[in-house]
């Protein structure tokens, strides 16, 4: 199993490589302020002021891991950027289309869901789109 | 398009991943260009036949 995972490793670009390297740490620091986030915001006596630092501190992490994101964007090989711009693009694309429907659906007042659950279910559709799209892409090119 | 980059790199003796390192790209990008799966952009088509020493258009041409 670990012989697997070291030849998936070595298989990478080295742009990539280095970006999993460099992405580890927002993300254990992005899941340990959304872990802060969840158990503050449900406390009753914290200030509202404190709410607000904490509930966007995951934000200003994931600011972060997109910063390395668009760096291996810029140092990796034309064919990796293509494929990333591609499914960049389908993923965009969709989630712009689900977005304009879910908020014509709830105009019309034919939906009714709450605004967390649509925001939840676009970030989440969004990271599903491009790993989908990510991966066949890979499939054709390889 | 169609390449020589197969043939070219062959008669070197060169594994894909050595041709990549010395094109500074990925062993994926050099294995869809021999298969045709990709096109290369100019200024990568320049670095192989700097690298190879032969003209772009002995190396790269149309169906």
């Amino acid at each position: 199993m670990i012989a697997l995972l070291r030849r998936r490793w070595q298989a990478l670009s080295p742009a990539l490589r280095r970006y999993h390297r460099a992405s580890a740490l927002p993300c254990v620091v992005f899941v340990a302020l959304a872990a802060v986030h969840e158990a503050v915001s449900r406390q009753p006596g914290v200030s509202a002021s404190l709410r607000l630092v904490v509930a966007l501190a995951p934000v200003a992490c994931l600011a972060w891991l997109f910063t390395l994101y668009l760096r291996f964007l810029r140092d990796c090989d034309e064919l990796e950027r293509r494929i990333e711009l591609g499914a960049l693009a389908w993923a965009a694309g969709i989630v712009l289309h689900v977005c304009m429907a879910c908020m014509l659906l709830l105009d019309a007042g034919v939906a009714s869901w709450q605004a967390k659950d649509v925001a939840a279910g676009a970030a989440l559709l969004t990271l599903l789109s491009y790993a989908l799209v990510r991966a066949r892409l890979h499939r054709r090119y390889a | 398009m169609n390449n020589r980059l197969r043939e070219l790199r062959d008669a070197r003796g060169w594994s894909q991943a050595a041709l990549a390192e010395q094109l500074d790209v990925s062993r994926q990008t050099v294995n869809a260009l021999e298969t045709g799966k990709y096109d290369p952009s100019l200024p990568l088509a320049f670095r192989i036949a700097r690298l190879f020493g032969e003209p772009i258009e002995s190396i790269f041409h149309e169906d």
